[in-house]
């Protein structure tokens, strides 16, 4: 493993990733990847998840055909040199920041998105730059092993490559040097990552969890929230790093919010959930257990009911949940609803602001001065108000955690910035000397006065008159930069 | 005297009762901040002079004048910063308003340095009481005397539970480093910033690590020796060459050597006069075991101008070496001294291969006329930063980011960089609860959508 990411480290050192025609051109052929080999990855998406190939498409594949066309239509404008303010004295300089590639980038992927947590930061790593690791998770097996063989096919092998294994392997990963590591998953494995990644004072961004709330106020149209939530809830059998995971409401509404939602997910499901080409199923059995425990001791208000044999966990809600259960302790990453209740808002930004802050957070309300107050007194990595998960959508809103559910983001622009080094310069000329003479020892009185007055630009009641020396001195300075 | 898990707690509560939300007083913090370095500048100065030789001219020109400016900017652009910045929207969220949301973090650790004790500890704090957080600041003890001041005026003009100052050394640190922040600032060296970063893993705390390395400075033979040495002088004794952005080496042509030594020693003598043993100006080495680290690394070498010392005052002379053989100890480690190695360069291509067969750089020096020069260097290299034709003052760029790279560091800070680091920008998308047509494609039965296909 050491040999094969000192392969990517000559390789970035050859200098070849650094020309934008470059990183275009490997760029467009993961586009054509997508395009052309579109069954395979679908297939294999499916495959580890129980998903239609049509949601495939619509949850991963779509997603990523944006952001190369995001990053082609954007990357020279993204990777020029951005002009920075200048102050009094460094007004005859050039004062940028060049944004440049770190290095060699390690992206650990996730097992509920396989294709696009692990698509999506690559094309950021490329377009900066970089040359790039990807380590799929093992636990979506298939879509691991098409990337390991489509990969190669399409990209430069020098620069990018595959590494495909489990704890073992990532271990083994986690112990070279890196310039950057994106790793999204879970809380526990985020600190061992940048555990791994301080012994090399690597940056780390880390995409990873938590419950994100759902509130649901008396004033808002139940219809429509309960459809958007029931939605984002379940789809992709919950395994959704920002799925609502639970709901916090007043204790009147907790029948109606049951009533709506089981009527949608007959709408959606139909009667017969299992048959259902639109709903999956649970990743692995490890997990399925783990969701089938949440359910011990609560009242079920519909759903249940489970499948061993074939993962499958039918869309759940719990009512009445008492906030000490086990299914409000961990992040439940399953197709479980609890309806916690709430006497009301101040409640409910109390039991939101005395746990972790959460990836996500919902706010359902006509009231818009309600869910500003919501945003104001909470903290979270991202909101949508009104809906669930859409901010992920939003290409020009960086998608990341904050405390527990991580640090950094990405997605768009921020995925350029996170693997970029962002690299001020200044450059002077060598005349213009004589400004330069206040800040040389010996000191004087008069020398500290002037650079109080430069450094501060103090303008008070000597102020016009010191305006006019510091325009002559200027009017000095240019004279002899282009004169002599 | 609370422990160390009490303060941190105080400030927790502190900041969780709301205090530091409205910008009017965290505006207030840092109008306090100001008034404590006008009104105290004497106990500045002097805890500076203690700990580091420093007089009034080189306190305020290295330092407050840079937390002073660091202020005014924050007071007067802080509406601006906090406010809610709109993002273009997609086709899909035209009805609906999307913006990234500023929020403070919650409780911040600030760990300073020692070379610039004041400007390290204190300029980091602007940004993060700006941004709304607390900020418990852990001064170096290495300069004790500035620690003792700080820990003394900064209760007498600040809320004392949201930015308490806890002093210490190496077993304090520690203790403080298991505690749990939203942030960690440190400024200091690579070793220690790997164990600040590994103590900060265990709780999830992003930080900001701005730390060091052997700062390049390549002399073209097309430049204007005069003034060039001129700058590399100034910036590298400043301080006794106690900077984390001191151009450590010289790297230049054989044959432009020894002007650029007679050029130095030349600007020397303007500054600090024949003996600089004599000069208000200049610094001295901050303890005994920096003195004899830095000592040890002029053994063997060929001294062109200075190496000589003065153990019972930690005085150690401008001292500019030739010849340099780039495997002996001196171009091994960050000097943090009053040392210049020049090593020798056949070309630009040869100064760049030489420099990117090291570490990033904190900083990156390059002197020519040519811009062409220049140009090729920064495309070919990597640092934190560049100053071109100078030392040091890409720093002093409020608009300019300041951090590093790879070994010598990672995140930025300083104006607006400062707000951002210590801020958590929070995306927001607010719908309406109308529009429900809109969204029916992205419901299930997927046959509905098959159609479309």
């Amino acid at each position: 493993m050491e040999r094969q990411v000192q392969r990517l480290r000559q390789a970035f050192r050859s200098g070849r990733s650094r020309p934008l025609r470059f990183r275009m051109q490997q760029l467009e052929a993961l586009k054509r990847m997508v395009q052309e080999r579109e069954k395979d990855i679908l297939a294999a998406i499916a495959a580890d998840l129980s998903k239609s190939e049509l949601n495939a498409y619509s949850h991963e594949v779509i997603t990523i055909l944006g952001e190369i066309d995001f990053m082609l239509a954007n990357l020279p404008e993204l990777a020029s040199a951005k002009p920075a303010k200048k102050n009094l004295l460094t007004m005859l300089d050039e004062a940028y920041v060049q944004p440049e590639p770190l290095g060699v980038v390690l992206i650990i992927g996730a097992w509920n998105y396989p294709f696009v947590l692990i698509m999506q930061p690559l094309v950021g790593a490329i377009a900066a730059g970089n040359a790039v690791i990807v380590k799929p998770s093992e636990l979506s097996e298939n879509t691991a092993k098409i990337l390991a063989k489509l990969l190669p096919q399409y990209l430069d092998q020098d620069l990018y490559a595959v590494v495909n294994g489990g704890v073992a392997e990532t271990t083994e990963l986690l112990k070279q040097r890196f310039d950057h590591i994106l790793y999204t998953g879970n809380t526990a494995v985020g600190k061992i990552v940048m555990e791994a990644a301080a012994k090399h004072l690597t940056p780390v961004t880390l995409e990873l969890g938590g419950k994100s709330p759902c509130y649901i106020d008396r004033d808002c149209d139940l219809d429509i929230a309960c459809r958007r939530i029931t939605w984002g809830k379940y789809m992709n059998c919950g395994q959704t790093c920002i799925a609502p995971d639970y709901v916090l409401c007043e204790a009147s509404l907790q029948d109606r919010i049951v009533q709506k939602m089981k009527e949608t997910v007959k709408d959606f499901y139909g009667e017969n959930i299992k048959d259902s080409p639109d709903y999956e199923r649970i990743i692995n059995l490890r997990h399925f257990k783990r969701l089938q425990s949440l359910l011990e001791g609560q009242k079920i208000a519909f759903g249940g009911e489970t499948d061993e044999v074939t993962r499958y966990i039918a869309p759940t809600i719990l009512t009445d949940v008492d906030p000490n259960s086990k299914v409000m302790q961990e992040e439940i990453f399953g197709p479980i609803l609890p309806i916690v209740s709430v006497k009301n808002v101040d409640e409910a930004i109390n039991f939101i602001n005395d746990r972790e802050k959460p990836l996500a957070l919902y706010i359902f309300s006509h009231n818009n001065k309600l869910i500003k107050r919501v945003i104001d007194e909470t903290s979270s990595g991202g909101v949508t108000g009104n809906d669930v998960i859409m901010h992920f959508t939003v290409n020009s809103l960086p998608f990341g955690g904050v405390g527990a559910s991580g640090m950094g983001a990405y997605h768009g622009k921020y995925s350029f910035d996170t693997f970029s080094h962002q690299r001020p310069c200044l450059l002077k000329g060598l005349k213009g000397e004589s400004i330069n003479k206040l800040r040389y020892p010996p000191n004087s009185q008069s020398k500290l006065s002037w650079a109080k007055f430069f450094l501060l630009k103090q303008f008070n009641k000597g102020g016009l008159v010191m305006l006019m020396v510091a325009c002559l001195a200027v009017v000095a300075a240019v004279i002899v930069k282009e004169y002599l | 005297m609370s422990k160390i898990s009490d303060i941190v707690s105080q400030a927790r509560e502190a900041f969780n009762s709301g205090k530091t939300r409205p910008l009017q007083f965290r505006i207030q913090q840092l109008e306090a901040l100001r008034r404590m370095i006008t009104e105290r500048q004497p106990d500045i100065t002097a805890a500076l002079a203690s700990d580091l030789h420093k007089n009034e001219w080189t306190a305020y020109n290295e330092e407050l004048a840079h937390v002073l400016e660091e202020i005014d900017t924050t007071i007067k652009k802080l509406p601006e910063w906090a406010e809610d910045a709109p993002v273009e929207k997609t086709h899909q969220t035209q009805q609906d308003e999307s913006y990234i949301h500023s929020e403070p973090l919650g409780v911040v650790l600030v760990i300073g340095a020692w070379n610039y004790p004041f400007n390290l500890t204190i300029q980091p704090m602007v940004g993060a009481i700006a941004a709304g957080n607390a900020v418990v600041l852990k001064p170096s003890e290495v300069s004790e005397n500035t620690a003792n001041m700080l820990a003394t005026l900064v209760p007498q003009y600040l809320d004392k539970e949201l930015y308490p100052v806890i002093k210490g050394g190496v077993s304090e640190t520690t203790e403080v480093l298991t505690q749990r922040f939203d942030h960690i600032m440190y400024t200091g060296s690579t070793a220690v910033g790997k164990i600040v970063m590994a103590a900060a893993a265990k709780h999830l705390t992003p930080v900001t690590l701005e730390l060091g390395g052997k700062s390049p400075c390549y002399v073209d033979k097309d430049c204007d020796l005069d003034v060039a040495c001129r700058r590399i002088a100034w910036g590298k004794f400043m301080n006794s060459g106690q900077t984390c952005v001191a151009p450590d080496y010289i790297l230049c042509d054989p044959s432009t050597q020894n002007q650029i030594v007679e050029k130095l020693k030349k600007s020397l003598k303007d500054f600090y006069g024949e003996d600089a043993k004599q000069s208000r100006d200049y610094g001295r080495i901050i303890n005994d075991r920096h003195f004899q680290r830095i000592i040890r690394l002029i053994e063997g070498q060929k001294v062109a101008h200075g190496g000589t010392w003065d153990a019972a005052s930690r005085y150690i002379a401008p001292t500019i070496l030739v010849d340099v053989d780039p495997q002996s100890q001196v171009m091994q480690e960050e000097i943090f001294g009053p040392v210049m190695p020049i090593v020798s360069v056949q070309s630009l291509e040869e100064a760049i291969k030489f420099i990117n067969q090291r570490e990033k750089p904190l900083a990156l020096y390059v002197f020519s006329n040519n811009n062409k020069v220049i140009k090729k260097m920064i495309a070919e290299t990597s640092s934190g930063g560049v100053t071109a034709n100078d030392v040091i003052v890409h720093i002093t760029v409020p608009t300019l980011p300041f951090g590093g790279v790879g070994n010598s560091g990672m995140g930025a800070y300083h104006g607006k960089k400062s707000f951002e680091t210590f801020s958590h920008c929070r995306s927001c998308l607010i719908k309406g609860l109308l529009n429900e047509r809109t969204l029916r494609n992205r419901y299930p039965p997927s046959p509905a959508k098959m159609s479309q296909y």
